[in-house]
């Protein structure tokens, strides 16, 4: 034989295979395929320069390329965990070739052309595939982020390279993986392959030690971080602490469990436990790490649709609460020559345009950004240390006079007495030092807050003090230390509009352009110009967590479908001599039923217990970015887990008729 | 006392379709008494295994009865034949059929759990069984740590530990090499002087020269009968080669 007939020799072998073994490697493919589609999707899309000129574009992009990185490390790693178990299946076929006297460098031959074929398949497919869908997937960002619809088709070369180069690396180190597995192993442990010694797990207490405490940690991080400005960082925290847990509790908490359960004679000696309790043993011991898997696939789909979807819907709470008015003005050290000019401009654009104030609001503050030394003493600083951010507390300091209009609450305040109105804990010292200056601090009972001054979680001290005086030698005194001026007092002016968006953002411009007269110089906001680069980031987050969440379940699927094949196998011969050994054909489906359904559903569950336990924290990393509606965020929460719930149940039925197939054949 | 009356039993197989019909069985009669060990021999395809499937109600006969203590099998109702199996007959399979996934302790238990005797009768119960059977340091080995003729053993212990009326053996020898089925066959020897009634279906002539009785059956009938007598298990062993040798070659009925 030449080498062109050899090559097509053991490429036709190749082929076969892989026809042979269709059952496993049809979805392998087609998750390789689904993985190029993905990647070489979103790549595009980030090298869209369409999207880029749009409306808060450059969050967008942002939002993708890191979507990039996501993606390619978990298609990476996925893959690889999805080969290692198709060829553990595999070992006794392999260990024939070798018998039939095929040396270990032509079934290195074979490996790579099968490896060959699916990466030449993978690619084709899946850069066709997302140039096509890429389009579609252009139309639903869009639509989500209610921008205008772009038709143009546009194909990125840039995209298309990097999946080749990407995935052509993942498929070579496969391949380099599976030679390297087949030249160390003999024939005879080939063939043996996929049947070594049934062996009973055995308890490794300490990882089940550590995975309770890992998850313990995890929730206890969720559920104590009060402080938005650390929520993100725990919330990473906990999130490696929970995967570690889940990962330790799930190989040897469930057979430390279960074992413990087998000690317990009377217990395990039962007709309704005995098979249960001894079978999921086994199953635990195969599968603990696939389902851990699952769990966290799960945990992160849930946690990522719940948040981003709550982003999206809550657009107008987070609006608001970023804006607590429709428009809002603010003058340094503003005389009452400008607050009139100020009035003035408001009244002046309004009236013209036929509208009026709404919710209006006005009020002077100084905001001090002061370290609590000891108990009632603050101080600020020109740099701060990481020892001081724990001790930080953000103060408003505010004249009881402007404190009166704005809520209505008179304070009384005298010469040298304060109050301190927090939203959460009152203030508890008899005094308040800040800055050198020494005041009384007068409790604030039922005082409040007004409208729209809602601190996010986090307290804030708002500083009533009994004069503009007092207000003026507090930033008098910041100024006097060595930093220099660190804030000055600012006049803010508030209110609400009763019209459009695009009518409010010119009506805004009109006053900004009269009010500019003001010598330090205007500064403002409008809510509807805001609100459109919000729109188009909390779009582009909903829209990876749409992404990454259908990439998630279709890992999910294909780890479930492959363990109902494995399962399927397995049971098969047990079915035949249990019925041998005296059970009825309907005790032992009701036995394996509910051994399968509590094994596929556990993971379920834990992921349920996980996103409860993640609540609180996930409330406050959305406090962080202005979504404060609990309610909300608890709504898109259970609405997400019943969703997923109902697809994981459907996945689960399906792919349970495979294992009936196998079981009863 | 008859602990099993087999009465007339036939057997016919009908494809799918109705076509073709095989009869297994056409006319088999015969009585195993309490205290007896009885072998039946028979070559492949003469219908061993269908009377046994029969015999152990796996399978229902075409016509014909089989009685096991008084009680006509065909009056159990189909939800109550497991139950029943598992209370009155004992079952040793060629290819053990032991579960991996359970200690050599819990599958012999497995009947007694399935039948929800309480545990401490379970362990009185095994204890004197597992000692006679040779099984006790084995008890908490699993079915992938232990030879074949102590996998045997532990699956003659699961057929005994429900006292049945009757241990139903299929060539427990087949998979066994010389010297475990010596054993074996010891052990059923043994076992069968204490009182326990044994069916063998077996086509070794080693295994049938164990037993008290050998039925032969030849083209779904009961062609010829040997009683042990006097005899020692070599000279039983002679007489059934002989037998089998007649009845190959095609000699008539004696």
């Amino acid at each position: 034989m030449n080498g062109v007939t050899n090559g097509l020799f053991y490429m036709k072998l190749a082929l076969q295979n892989i026809k042979k073994n269709a059952q496993t490697y049809v979805p392998y493919i087609l998750t390789c395929i689904g993985s190029v589609m993905m990647f070489d999707i979103i790549l595009t899309l980030a090298d869209n320069k369409e999207i880029a000129a749009m409306h808060g574009g450059s969050d967008i992009r942002t939002i993708l390329g890191l979507g990039c990185y996501i993606i390619a490390l978990f298609t990476a790693v996925f893959l690889f965990y999805t080969n290692s178990f198709l060829m553990k299946r595999r070992k006794k076929e392999i260990g024939l070739f070798n018998i039939l006297g095929m040396g270990k460098k032509h079934i290195g031959f074979i490996l790579f052309f099968e490896t060959a074929i699916i990466g030449a398949v993978s690619l084709g497919a899946g850069i066709t595939g997302g140039f096509v869908l890429s389009k579609a997937v252009h139309l639903l960002l869009l639509r989500l982020a209610q921008a205008p619809v772009q038709w143009g088709l546009y194909f990125s070369g840039k995209a298309a390279l990097m999946s080749v180069l990407l995935y052509g690396t993942v498929f070579l180190l496969i391949l380099a993986g599976n030679l390297a597995r087949v030249h160390v192993s003999s024939p005879v442990e080939l063939l043996r392959g996929g049947q070594e010694g049934e062996r009973e797990p055995k308890t490794r207490w300490w990882i089940a030690i550590i995975g309770t405490a890992a998850l313990g940690g995890g929730y206890y991080l969720a559920v104590t971080t009060s402080n938005p400005a650390y929520a993100i960082s725990a919330f990473f925290y906990a999130a490696i602490l929970v995967m570690i847990g889940t990962y330790c509790l799930f190989t040897a908490g469930s057979i430390a469990l279960l074992k413990l359960l087998k000690k317990k004679k009377g217990f395990y000696y039962r007709t309704e436990h005995f098979i249960s309790v001894s079978g999921l043993l086994y199953r635990m011991k195969q599968n603990a790490a696939g389902l851990a898997g699952i769990c966290i696939l799960s945990t992160s789909v849930l946690v990522m649709l719940s948040s981003t979807v709550a982003l999206y819907v809550g657009m107008d709470d987070v609006t608001r609460n970023r804006y607590p008015r429709n428009i809002l003005l603010e003058a340094v050290h503003a005389s009452p020559a400008d607050e009139a000019v100020i009035a003035g401009a408001v009244q002046e654009v309004l009236s013209a345009n036929g509208l009026g104030e709404e919710n209006h609001l006005s009020y002077s503050d100084l905001s001090l950004l002061a370290v609590e030394e000891k108990p009632g003493v603050f101080d600020i600083k020109t740099t701060y240390t990481t020892a001081d951010l724990e001790k930080i507390q953000p103060m408003y300091v505010m004249t009881q006079e402007d404190y009166g209009r704005v809520t209505g609450n008179q304070a009384k305040l005298s010469e040298g007495q304060c109050m301190v109105v927090t939203q959460y804990s009152p203030y508890e010292e008899d005094s308040l030092t800040v800055l050198g200056r020494t005041y009384q601090a007068v409790p604030a009972g039922d005082y409040g807050l007004w409208d729209g001054a809602d601190t996010f979680g986090s307290e804030v001290y708002y500083l009533i003090v009994p004069d503009d005086e007092e207000m003026q030698l507090l930033e008098a005194g910041q100024q006097a230390g060595e930093g220099g001026r660190v804030s000055s007092i600012r006049y803010h002016y508030g209110f609400d509009l009763d019209t459009d968006q695009d009518t409010q953002i010119r009506i805004y411009n009109e006053i900004m352009h009269k009010a500019s007269v003001i010598p330090e110089g205007i500064q403002g906001e409008s809510a509807a110009e805001g609100r459109a680069s919000y729109f188009s980031l909390n779009a582009g987050l909903l829209f990876l967590g749409i992404f990454l969440g259908t990439l998630f379940v279709m890992a999910t699927v294909l780890i479930i479908y492959y363990k109902q094949v494995t399962e399927g196998y397995e049971d098969k011969s047990r079915f035949g001599i249990m019925q041998k050994v005296g059970l009825t054909r309907a005790e032992i489906k009701g036995s394996i039923h509910s051994q399968m359904l509590l094994m596929f559903f556990l993971p379920l569950a834990a992921a349920a217990m996980h996103i409860t336990a993640a609540f609180p924290i996930i409330t406050k990393l959305l406090a962080a970015m202005n979504l404060t509606n609990v309610r909300l965020f608890a709504a898109a929460t259970a609405g997400t887990l019943a969703v997923f719930a109902v697809v994981y149940t459907a996945v689960y039925m399906l792919t349970s008729r495979v294992y009936l197939r196998i079981v009863s054949s | 006392m008859a602990v099993l009356e087999v009465q007339h039993l036939k057997k016919i197989y009908t494809t799918r379709f109705g076509g073709n019909r095989v009869q297994a069985l056409s006319d088999v009669g015969f009585t195993v008494e309490q205290g007896e060990y009885v072998a039946i021999m028979g070559e492949s395809g003469s219908g061993k295994t269908t009377l046994l499937n029969i015999l152990a109600a796996l399978d229902r006969p075409t016509s014909g009865s089989v009685l096991l203590d008084g009680t006509d099998l065909s009056t159990v109702k189909e939800s109550g034949l497991a139950a029943f199996r598992r209370d009155n007959l004992g079952f040793v399979f060629q290819d053990f059929n032991l579960l991996d996934t359970f200690s050599v302790r819990d599958n012999i238990l497995l009947p007694l759990v399935l039948s929800k005797v309480p545990y401490l009768e379970m362990e009185c119960r095994l204890a004197p069984l597992a000692d006679k059977l040779g099984l006790t340091e084995l008890l908490d080995k699993f079915p992938y740590e232990i030879s074949g003729g102590q996998k045997q053993r532990t699956a003659a212990a699961r057929a005994l530990i429900t006292n049945p009326h009757i241990l139903l053996a299929d060539e427990p020898t087949g998979a066994l090499d010389s010297r475990a089925a010596d054993g074996l066959l010891r052990m059923f020897g043994q076992i069968n002087r204490e009182g326990q009634t044994i069916l063998m279906v077996t086509h070794s002539v080693r295994a049938a020269s164990h037993a008290g009785r050998i039925l032969f059956i030849k083209d779904g009938e009961v062609f010829h009968q040997l009683y042990r007598g006097r005899k020692t298990n070599d000279e039983l062993y002679q007489n059934i080669a002989d037998t089998l040798t007649m009845i190959t070659t095609g000699g008539d009925r004696r």
